[in-house]
């Protein structure tokens, strides 16, 4: 099967640097995720489990050093990125579920204000972008089309003609924003006078202390600021009739509290309580329904609509349907513009991407020039760093300007390249005391082994990386840019110029929109209540207010999650999300997830120790010792044809409900990762090593094409072993119960 | 388990209340069960159902609002809370009636004064019977909580003593000897004098970590019960440690260590050690494998089930995993919002579960099979909709033989049909 690779991880290498010396947490990890599925990473602590998704996240502890591999997400290494783009990913496209969900919330913040404060955030963020990004790319479409001009013979459009088109494009945008933000402004009022009703309403219901005139006077506010012409176009007589009727109300209210009113100040308590005639809220239900009508219709299209304003001041919409008014201001902008517009973008886009083809081949021969030059060694900083610079420089300039999708890969290879040349001289820096203790502690083993005695320590390296490991990381940096500039100049007569034409128009119109488009607090809310009812919280409108300690163990983590899924993040990490939890608690958790993934389309790494909990969640499972993958498979493949060691000591070390004999327990203990074993990291524990066991590290061996396994048990020479009974009883089992079901 | 019908630790409508604001908050109500000698008593429910509280008021961490507890046949716990209440509510209700007949007597006939008088002074009675009554029994236990301890000492003393008169009588002429054993006999008595019979009953807890002093070393945590009973005999407390180090898989060298240097699996050996040295009848496992690996589990798992065999350990095994429990123990009771819901031998709760919420406990297992997992459906339990107490309050009763279930009349009907 033929799916979407979301993540891949390759040969992901990842060191703690301590006081006892380099802690090898992750060694040498490959795999990929798949678009929509649940990828499950099964192992003891310890294992390196969490340090992988910890890389995935960026969040390494400070003392980790990366010594190799890569995590390659939508074309980018996301270890080699620097930290501004990686803010760009984190949560917002890749977010993470921690196992202890009382410490991932803030105790002193509401529950609400958790959930919108990254909604929110990323809003302002977006429309500070958007409008610079607008700018720049227009900036770039003149000058390309200009000097494309220049090179035509016959010089069909001039410069001023060019600089004429490229205003009226920027001028008729800026229309259309003013159209739509007064639209939107519409929009959002009646978005918070529904949220406003809905409270209302709610408190009525649960009998809770409220404002009754208070909360009609805001209700009232909101109602008056929806005035734009567009928004409300056909409906204005009713919103009208609708304004008297609620002004109605509020005298009403007013004078039925006139008398108490006084009397009830003076002892403190509000002024009239759940006391809303039922005419009134019969009133507010017909305004909320009106409201609801006009926000579920079809939107104007303004960015046709703000051309035909702009050519017409004056002229008015309003009165047209929105399917017609869209549809005459298309072919009016077509006609009287668009057209020319993209002939005139399309001569830009081909004459940009040549130049560029041109130089990308130009920067593909740096590039091997420059890794010959870092392959040979022998290099002092200044040649390395000149080196860079000179790489960086001819890879800059093979960059599309006007390519939609940038290609992070070479925009982030400056400091990617400069980092790793930095970290090799760091390295490489002798420190006379180390060098010292590791002369003393050499000599001291040394001179034990020719006494003759056991000795069972080794001698701490003196240097925490290798230099020649440090070169392959540079080289391979620069390989990925090479590699991929090389697949673009082959693919460069595939190159179609119409499309990429509507996909600038398009992308400038979303940056121009997203300035547009303002969150605010209220219609935040609004969405994190439909969030919160999404992940099953109950009556999620008076729980919002509500703080941390308030709440379960089970709803803090269902929080968490909200949290997590607030900005549609495509990968989900759920870190042993409930492992701090109960068994029904689980259940509902893990349940929940399943059920955001399918309808999310989400793909889950799903992170935990329980083999239980991974049978119901996981389609594809990798289980991980001393920091290697030994196991990988589709679940059935792994709980029902396991083939590592590992595998059946952790499947029988686990009682079921029908367990009777006596456990299978791990002996020992995980090996001290400062001195990782030579051969297969499980050897000492398992009764089935072999001798080949102590000495080499087994390779992946297949065992159908999707499920591998690291252990000699596999190679064709070793002696045939039998699958501890404890297993086999289970599986045998498992299919009996599985064969009664499918019936 | 082997044919012992001997009652090891009785639990009698145990309550434990604590203080919520204005209101009490009912963290166990009412539960009552027995654990025979040798077996192993396995308690689940979700966190926050009082089954950790009821762990903990057996051992007397805290004193139990009301009911009994009977530990080999002597009230250890004894909560007075029931006995005053009953006392306030009978007097509560004479006032009523004797209200009720003052008013009535104003306007009555001399005939009907006198019965009227009659009836009072029965009403007053009665009320005093059932005060002195009550009041005895508050007596009683107090009397038996305060003198538990005395006799169980005394009764060890004198077992000492017997013991050595015969050796020393053997011993006669050996003038050495007799002095020898004199002084072994002083250490011991001493010892016996101080002990309680609350030690017979030991703890282990669910966090190794944080219930291991980190600036002790394991030696000290292990002696510790040992020297608080006035254990002075260094050689003595040494060669004990190291037996039970051995005893739960560790080593000697081990002793010197401090609690940071062990993995959590020998952590948790290091809190089973500390317990098995006071040479308890009864262990209290409160989750002692919730916080460890799958891995390290299996060892405590078996490490605990080697030690039942060994001494015929009695060991109440409180835990969420329903697997481990399984596993672990020959009977299992459920507990749920601090009432106790079902009680049975653990096949038969696993075969039969009758309580609405032992059935959605148990549907919520996951298990390592995924054609399985993916086809589980999840049963949910509600409460208001399943029960209707309404009218008919539940009790806890025998449906078949050793399986309890609390239920009303309806419910025993229905569940005894789902039985056959």
């Amino acid at each position: 099967m033929d799916k979407e690779v979301k993540l891949s991880v390759n040969n992901l290498k990842i060191s703690f640097r301590t006081d006892a010396g380099k802690v090898q947490a992750v060694r040498d990890i490959s795999f990929d995720l798949y678009k929509g599925e649940t990828l499950a990473i099964v192992g003891e602590s310890g294992s390196g489990k969490s340090v992988t998704s910890k890389a995935i996240m960026g969040i390494s502890a400070v003392n980790a050093i990366h010594e190799g591999g890569e995590i390659l997400y939508d074309g980018q290494d996301l270890v080699r990125i620097p930290e501004e783009e990686m803010h760009k990913l984190r949560g917002d496209k890749i977010a993470m579920i921690f196992q202890d969900p009382m410490s991932s919330l803030n105790p002193i913040m509401r529950i609400g204000k958790q959930i919108t404060e990254a909604m929110l955030l990323k809003n302002k963020a977006n429309r500070k972008e958007g409008r610079a990004t607008f700018n720049k790319t227009l900036a770039i479409l003149s000058e390309k089309m200009k000097k494309a001009i220049d090179l035509q013979p016959d010089k069909t459009v001039s410069h001023e003609e060019i600089d004429k088109y490229i205003k009226t494009f920027d001028d008729f945008n800026i229309q259309a924003i003013k159209l739509e933000n007064s639209y939107n402004a519409s929009h959002t009022a009646a978005e918070e006078m529904i949220a406003a009703i809905e409270d209302f309403l709610f408190m009525m219901e649960k009998r809770q202390k409220i404002d009754v005139v208070g909360s009609l006077s805001a209700i009232e506010r909101n109602l008056k600021r929806i005035e734009d012409k567009y928004f409300v176009s056909t409906s204005a007589e009713t919103l009208k009739s609708h304004l008297a009727d609620l002004e109605k109300a509020i005298r009403e209210e007013k004078s039925k509290i006139k008398f108490s009113d006084s009397i009830k100040k003076l002892f403190g308590v509000g002024a009239s309580m759940n006391e809303a005639a039922p005419e009134t809220i019969e009133a507010i239900k017909a305004l909320e329904k009106t409201a609801q009508g006009l926000l579920d219709r079809t939107p104007y299209n303004f960015f046709r609509i703000g051309y035909y304003v702009y050519k017409h001041p004056g002229s008015d919409l309003s009165q047209m349907s929105a399917e017609e008014a869209n549809e005459m201001a298309l072919q009016y902008l077509n006609e009287d513009y668009m057209n020319s517009f993209i002939a005139l973008v399309k001569i830009a886009v081909q004459y940009s991407f040549d130049t560029t083809i041109e130089n990308k081949k130009n920067a593909v021969s740096t590039i091997q020039q420059a890794i010959d030059f870092y392959k040979a060694g022998q290099f002092t900083s200044q040649e390395a760093e000149a080196w860079c610079k000179k790489v960086n420089e001819s890879v800059l300039a093979a960059i599309d300007p006007l390519a939609v999708i940038k290609d992070t890969v070479a925009f982030t290879l400056g400091g990617a390249l400069e980092r790793e040349i930095q970290k090799y001289f760091f390295y490489l820096k002798n420190n006379p005391k180390e060098e010292e203790r590791f002369a003393r502690q050499t000599a001291k083993r040394e001179a034990l082994i020719a006494k003759g005695k056991n000795v069972d320590w080794k001698v701490i390296p003196k240097s925490i990386i290798e230099p020649e490991t440090q070169i392959e990381s540079i080289v391979s940096v620069l390989k990925r840019v090479m590699d991929r500039f090389s697949a673009d100049v082959a693919a460069a007569d595939k190159f179609d110029v119409d499309k990429r034409c509507v996909e600038i128009v398009d992308f400038l119109k979303g940056k121009a929109s997203q300035v547009v488009y303002v969150l605010t607090k209220r219609v935040a809310k609004e969405k994190a209540i439909k969030l919160m009812d999404e992940v099953g919280i109950p009556e999620a409108r008076l729980r919002y207010r509500q703080y941390p300690f308030e709440f379960s163990g089970g709803m803090r983590q269902r929080i968490v999650i909200a949290i997590a899924l607030s900005d549609n993040p495509d990968i989900l990490i759920c870190d042993e999300p409930t492992t701090a939890l109960d068994v029904t608690i689980q259940a509902q958790i893990l349940e929940l997830i399943n059920k955001l993934k399918r309808e999310h389309n989400l793909s889950i790494i799903f992170i935990t120790h329980d083999l239980g909990v991974v049978a119901n969640m996981a389609d594809r499972i990798a289980v991980m010792y001393a920091g290697k993958i030994v196991e990988y498979g589709t679940a059935e493949e792994v709980f029902y044809n396991p083939q590592h060691p590992y595998t059946w000591a952790l499947l029988s070390s686990m009682p079921d409900l029908d367990t009777n004999e006596r456990l299978d327990a791990i002996p020992g203990t995980p090996p001290n990762m400062i001195y990782p074993p030579v051969g297969d990291a499980f050897a000492e524990r398992s009764r089935y090593a072999m001798k080949i066991d102590y000495e080499l590290q087994p390779p992946m061996f297949q065992v159908s094409p999707t499920h591998f396994a690291a252990t000699w048990l596999l190679h064709p020479n070793a002696p045939k072993v039998e699958i501890p009974k404890i297993i086999t009883d289970r599986i045998q089992r498992m299919k009996e119960r599985g064969g009664s079901h499918g019936e | 388990m082997e044919n012992n019908q001997e009652v090891l630790l009785k639990v009698e409508h145990l309550c434990q209340y604590f203080r919520l604001g204005h209101r009490d908050l009912k963290a166990v109500d009412d539960v009552s069960f027995e654990i025979k000698k040798g077996e192993a008593f396995g308690l689940v429910g979700e966190s926050g159902c009082g089954k950790t509280t009821t762990g903990r008021s057996i051992i007397k961490l805290y004193d139990i609002t009301s009911g009994n507890v009977y530990f080999k046949g002597r009230r250890i716990g004894a909560g007075i809370r029931s006995y005053k209440d009953a006392i306030s509510n009978a007097r509560e209700e004479a006032a009523k009636k004797l209200k009720a007949l003052g008013a009535e007597e104003k306007g009555a006939d001399e005939a009907r004064k006198a019965e009227i008088r009659a009836e009072e002074q029965k009403i007053r009675q009665e009320l005093d019977e059932v005060v002195a009554k009550n009041r005895t029994l508050i007596r009683e236990a107090k009397q038996d909580l305060s003198e538990v301890d005395k006799q169980y000492s005394e009764e060890l003393v004198k077992e000492i003593d017997a013991e050595y008169a015969e050796k020393i009588s053997a011993a006669a002429g050996d003038e050495e000897k007799i002095k020898e054993l004199k002084r072994e006999q002083n250490a011991r008595v001493r010892v016996a004098k101080k002990s309680k019979l609350v030690n017979e009953i030991q703890m282990i807890f669910q966090d190794p970590i944080a219930s291991l002093d980190p600036r002790m070393t394991v030696r000290d945590i292990i002696a510790e019960g040992l020297v608080i009973n006035g254990v002075k005999d260094k050689k003595y407390i040494t060669d004990r440690v190291y037996e039970i180090l051995e005893m739960v898989g560790l080593v000697r060298e081990h002793a010197d260590r401090y609690p940071h240097e062990f993995s959590g699996g020998q952590r948790q050996r290091i809190g089973v050690a500390r317990s098995i040295i006071m040479n308890p009848s009864l262990i209290i496992a409160d989750e002692p494998v919730s916080a460890l690996d799958v891995s390290i589990q299996a060892q405590v798992i078996n490490l605990l089930n080697d030690l039942r065999n060994q001494f015929g350990l009695t060991i109440m095994f409180i835990a969420h995993d329903l697997s481990v429990v399984k596993y672990f123990s020959d009977r299992i009771g459920v507990m749920y919002f601090g009432k106790m819901v079902e009680l049975a031998d653990s096949d038969e709760l696993f075969k039969n579960p009758l309580h609405p919420y032992t059935r959605s406990l148990l549907s919520a297992i996951p298990l390592p099979d995924p054609v399985y997992e993916k086809q589980r459906v999840r049963i949910t339990y509600n409460p208001i909709a399943e029960h209707d107490y309404s009218v008919d309050q539940p009790s806890f009763r025998e449906i078949a033989p050793g399986h309890f279930v609390r239920c009303n009349d309806a419910e025993e009907e229905k569940y005894k049909q789902m039985l056959k």
